[in-house]
């Protein structure tokens, strides 16, 4: 573990300019992509996925399909581009086919398959960018996008990294500072205050753990006042739209008729 | 003893390799690598590898040239449930009680002293992280080191690897049923106990070998 870059400055700064606690801007945008049944794209500052859903749908395959619920099918591709370093990464790659697996779980008691039995519900996972917290952002895109797919959910899942430098604990990471201090991903549902997936790979002493696990759990609620502003401001415009194609079809029809009509 | 790899010249090289065979459990299949065999080579990787356990810069013989490349290899011979712990817990002793040939450096020349000549030197050991999974369902409490048919009952799993210096190493819970924050406090404070039991266990273990093993001096 190198320290050639300073994580927190004696200011209390981190090295891109936020406070200890502070999380990077997140932008979402839940605008349709093709034939997709729902899409999200999120941006953590510079990390950005964009995760599309298919379905509930009928399975490709048959004998993938489950009697009694639907099944969810996950699957991750990194761009090449995403990182500094250009570098193709297989489909096959095990940390990819982890952190797929990883989704699949982390979703499976959440959506209610059991609405939808003998289908399939795809996720496809693209990460755009990289820059730290890839399997919260990956997270809060799939709640997204199986929002905006209709997929009935219990409830949000809502993600975050923290990690501890020295005693102080931080939250939301780049990637420079998980290469440089040890760092966890939890995942919460909101409502209920339940954990769905909490995963940590680097060394840290079980006291400093339950802080950062705490301070992460109440990072979550944040995040999901964000997640749900954004689906609530979508389904207003939908709402709108609607209204005011219903009335828009209404007249622009007539108009076109006279229009069509003079031609002839 | 190979050549490191040029990122990092002065770290030795572990390489994990664990082997699933259909003689384990009649789950398994030869071929396609399945999500089950992914999640313990991944497990054992952080466990055994990403903890740092072992100390890797003194696997280093000459800078950029020479550095001992240990290979790890888990047979599992039979499954009857908790592979990952069983399989973390083998890992972590092998490395323990493995002793490599003492070497010499003298300028550039490396001379590897063969184990008659010159007593083995165990591996430097940064800590000894243990694996200890709970199993979790919908109504009863969470059990420890659940069998094949709770395993398969289970609404969810929960791994944790810990050292008896309180250090948390690895913690993995991929969905499952959701938990309470308190819940999974109080997961860890029984994990802290458990694995002071398992180092106590293994120093005794090791120590008892040991003894069996009365170094000749000439």
């Amino acid at each position: 573990m190198s320290s050639r870059i300073e994580i927190l400055n004696d200011g209390g700064f981190r090295s891109d300019g936020r406070k200890q606690y502070e999380l990077r801007d997140v932008l979402i945008d839940l605008s349709q992509q093709g034939t997709a049944d729902g899409s999200a794209q999120i941006s953590h500052g510079l990390t950005q996925v964009l995760v599309t859903v298919f379905g509930p749908r009928e399975a490709k395959m048959r004998s993938h399909t489950l009697h009694d619920r639907a099944v969810l099918n996950v699957e991750m591709s990194v761009a090449p581009f995403s990182t500094g370093e250009r570098r193709k990464r297989s489909k096959a790659d095990r940390r990819i086919l982890e952190m797929a697996s990883m989704i699949a779980s982390t979703f499976e008691p959440v959506v209610q398959t059991t609405l939808y039995p003998r289908s399939q519900i795809d996720i496809y996972v693209h990460v755009l960018q990289q820059d730290g917290s890839l399997l919260p952002a990956c997270i809060n895109a799939t709640t997204l996008a199986l929002i905006t797919a209709g997929v009935p959910l219990h409830d949000f899942v809502c993600a975050v990294t923290g990690g501890v430098h020295s005693t102080s604990p931080l939250l939301d990471l780049t990637t420079v500072e998980e290469n440089d201090i040890p760092h966890m991903t939890v995942a919460v549902m909101p409502r209920t205050q339940k954990v769905t997936l909490v995963t940590m790979e680097t060394r840290l002493h079980v006291e400093r753990f339950r802080e950062l696990f705490e301070l992460a759990c109440e990072a979550g609620q944040t995040i999901h006042k964000e997640m749900k502003l954004a689906v609530k401001d979508r389904t207003v415009v939908l709402v709108g739209a609607m209204d005011a194609g219903l009335k828009g079809v209404a007249v622009d029809d007539r108009d076109r008729d006279v229009v069509m009509e003079d031609r002839i | 003893m190979v050549k490191p790899p040029s990122e990092r010249p002065l770290e030795g090289i572990i390489s994990i390799h664990s082997e699933l065979s259909p003689m384990a459990s009649n789950e398994y299949e030869p071929g396609r690598p399945t999500e089950e065999e992914v999640t313990l080579t991944r497990m054992l990787d952080k466990v055994l590898r990403r903890s740092d356990a072992v100390d890797k810069e003194s696997l280093c013989v000459l800078a950029g040239q020479r550095v001992w490349h240990i290979r790890l290899t888990i047979h599992v011979l039979s499954d009857a449930g908790n592979m990952v712990d069983c399989a973390c817990l083998a890992g972590i002793v092998a490395l323990k009680h493995f002793r490599r040939p003492e070497v010499e450096v003298e300028g550039d020349e490396v001379t590897i002293h063969h184990p008659s000549e010159r007593a083995p030197v165990p591996l430097s050991m940064h800590h000894t992280p243990f694996c200890l999974t709970f199993a979790f369902f919908q109504d009863t409490p969470p059990l420890l080191d659940p069998s094949r048919l709770e395993q398969t009952l289970s609404a969810g799993l929960l791994s944790v690897a810990l050292n008896a210096q309180k250090e948390l190493c690895v913690v993995q819970k991929a969905g499952g049923v959701p938990l309470a924050a308190e819940e999974v406090l109080g997961i860890m404070d029984i994990a802290v106990v458990k694995a002071r039991e398992l180092d106590k266990l293994v120093e005794a273990c090791l120590l008892e070998d040991w003894k069996g093993r009365v170094v000749e001096i000439r």
